[in-house]
């Protein structure tokens, strides 16, 4: 997987999340890019990850996922 | 009211992540009632709260839940403040997190006899103020220290504090407990609590079991606003036994230890005799030779027998019709109707000509079955029967009975004049409350508004000095129906208002109402009063009021079609009018 295809994964994946058909995800994209994206959609980001990619995180790794980019890295390593 | 489309097997996890399209979809659904919600304790809470607002949305509540800060559950009950803003419902949760000790020279453990006096407190408090409680019990702990404090262990302690709760729940009736691995098991997940979730999230178990939580508290406060079903319809064939019973013969059908299948649906026979005991009609649907189908109960594994069943529809009719004629003889309406078949071919005809009724989504593992009645819980048994539930079973029996004689009879009043029926009032009191309470929101077709009370309004309604409320209890030669009867009076100088009037279906065509209108024409006509007044707020469900208005002589007053059809309805007493019924009152 390239870290292009896991960011256009991972825009699918926040789509079924949101349930919001518009959302276009950059590496800089953070929580104040979409209204819905609070503490609680943060876990259930984490979670629905995890789900899709198969792998857990740990308590320190869910800590660094700052924004998309953080992400896209951080699957990236976990799928090499 | 459509529900959440659910498949079983249930996996969790092929809903937890649609949230907020299951949140939108649930806004879509009309709203009954509205319940306060109030969570103490259980740290992050998010998921399990999102999910029971979705849930009780699907069933028409719409729940204002709130939460208490982070922090142990038994710290919050101590709090006066948490009374504010009167919630319908506590949701405590005690946790062993709650437990974990920050300090190296004292431990919360030690101050469990506090920790018990301050949970009788707080119980004692809520039974006064009417409110309900539901407790989680102290469960799975993700450390278990080495408790040097009491040379103890966390198991014990665990054990001792759940011992507690169990004697409050037996012994007051707005408490129930409740076993987060309880609700999560028999479901298709991994562990539901993760050292992850706990350290990172702060949730104290995992998203699955907030789901299943959600959903388990909306089915108990669907319980106590009186939104439980009240028949279970099964088929027979590959539902109550394995194998079908025509091909391949009764001695044939799997049922008990022998075979894997057969402990399966012993268990469900079980849980299904389990419910008819509890005064929730059983029913049959099956495409089946009667005679055939009969013997598969004279298998000697069968736990259900024959007599259990309030109904059997047993022939080649669709299904949407047995039902159908099982609701109007039982008389009770399609939407407390819950149906249980292998077949998912019969199962869409019932859902698309009976929308109403709940059909869950099988697969042929009769353990789905047993699976989908605890999911919808459609009979919410976190509920605890009153006397009069238990004792409904014998009437079940004796509506056969009263067919048998009808049969034998020239005309329907001399019916009513062998069957002795005798109608006892009384006052609504403290000791007839839950089941005036749950006679009130439960009843549908005679009841004259159909506005639900919760218990504050009830004690309300009880402490106004212009009221009288009344209940009544009938029995006839066959059968004590128990209280089955509400009617709230407001009395006033030169009219009486009658606010509501409940009656249950089982008591029906008896002319019972006509006996209890007429003693309130007694209690007019002792004040000198001349108007009886009645508030009537017309549903699909309660139309056969009308008629019944219409015949005993009531002229409408005014109508206002503004939210909903409400009419006034005037009784003018200087008429001549006459009552006849075939009651014996006893007051």
């Amino acid at each position: 997987m390239t870290k292009e295809t896991i960011l256009e994964a991972l825009t699918e994946l926040f789509i079924s999340f949101f349930d919001e058909d518009l959302i276009q995800l950059k590496r800089e994209s953070t929580a104040e890019d979409i209204p819905d994206w609070d503490s609680l959609a943060q876990v259930g980001i984490i979670l629905s990850i995890e789900k899709k990619f198969g792998f857990k995180l740990n308590s320190s790794e869910v800590g660094k996922l700052e924004n998309v980019g953080s992400m896209v890295d951080l699957i990236y390593e976990k799928k090499l | 009211m459509s529900m959440m489309k659910i498949k079983f097997p249930m996996v969790p996890s092929d809903y937890v992540f649609k949230e907020k399209y299951f949140l939108k979809d649930a806004k879509t659904q009309p709203v009954f009632f509205k319940y306060k919600v109030k969570f103490l304790g259980g740290y992050s809470q998010n998921y399990t709260i999102k999910w029971l607002e979705i849930f009780s949305r699907y069933n028409g509540i719409s729940a204002n839940i709130t939460h208490s800060e982070w922090g142990p559950g038994h710290y919050f009950i101590s709090d006066p403040d948490i009374f504010n803003d009167r919630p319908d419902l506590f949701v405590v949760f005690l946790l062993p997190q709650d437990f974990y000790s920050l300090s190296r020279t004292s431990s919360p453990m030690e101050e469990i006899s506090e920790i018990r006096s301050n949970i009788y407190k707080f119980v004692k408090e809520c039974e006064k103020k009417k409110i309900n409680i539901v407790f989680s019990t102290l469960e799975t702990d993700l450390i278990s220290f080495p408790d040097t404090i009491k040379n103890n262990s966390f198991l014990s302690f665990s054990i001792d504090l759940n011992k507690t709760l169990n004697e409050i729940n037996l012994a007051y009736k707005n408490v129930l407990i409740f076993s987060i691995s309880n609700i999560c098991s028999g479901f298709e997940f991994e562990n539901y609590v993760s050292s992850r979730d706990w350290y990172a999230f702060g949730n104290p178990f995992n998203i699955n079991a907030s789901f299943l939580t959600g959903n388990y508290l909306n089915n108990h406060i669907r319980g106590l606003l009186g939104l439980s079903k009240k028949v279970l319809v099964t088929d027979l064939d590959n539902t109550l036994w394995g194998g079908v019973i025509g091909d391949d013969g009764p001695g044939n059908i799997k049922i008990g230890n022998e075979t894997p299948e057969g402990r399966i649906f012993a268990d469900l026979q079980m849980y299904i005799y389990h419910l008819s005991k509890r005064g929730i009609f059983i029913a049959i649907s099956s495409k089946n030779e009667k005679h055939l189908a009969l013997e598969g109960f004279m298998n000697e594994n069968s736990i259900l027998k024959i007599t259990d069943f309030a109904n059997a529809e047993i022939n080649w009719n669709i299904k949407s019709e047995s039902i159908r004629s099982i609701s109007k003889f039982l008389n009770v309406g399609l939407e407390s109707v819950f149906f249980l078949d292998d077949n998912p071919v019969e199962r869409e005809e019932v859902n698309s000509s009976c929308p109403e009724v709940l059909v869950p989504n099988v697969s042929d593992d009769p353990f789905t079955f047993l699976q989908a009645l605890k999911f919808y819980d459609p009979f919410c048994i976190g509920v605890k029967p009153l006397e009069e539930d238990i004792s409904r079973n014998h009437s079940i029996k004796s509506i056969k009975q009263q067919t048998d004689l009808l049969a034998n009879v020239k005309s329907y009043n001399e019916f009513l004049k062998n069957l002795s029926i005798k109608v006892t009032i009384q006052k609504i009191s403290d000791k007839n409350f839950d089941r005036v309470l749950q006679l009130n929101n439960k009843t549908n077709q005679f009841n004259f508004t159909t506005l639900r009370l919760k218990q504050d309004e009830l004690s309300e309604i009880m402490s106004n000095q212009n009221n009288l409320n009344l209940t009544y209890s009938v029995s006839d030669k066959f059968t004590n129906y128990g209280l089955t009867g509400i009617i709230f009076l407001e009395i006033g100088k030169d009219k009486i208002i009658v606010n509501n009037w409940v009656m249950s279906c089982r008591v029906f065509k008896k002319t019972v109402e006509i006996a209890i209108l007429n003693e309130v024409v007694k209690v007019a006509s002792n004040k000198k009063i001349m108007k009886i007044h009645l508030k009537y707020i017309s549903t699909i469900k309660n139309s056969l009021l009308l008629s019944f208005l219409k015949d005993n002589g009531f002229q409408q007053l005014r109508q206002d079609t503004n939210e909903f059809d409400f009419q006034e309805w005037v009784l003018d007493l200087s008429k001549k009018l006459e009552f006849k019924n075939y009651v014996e009152v006893l007051t």
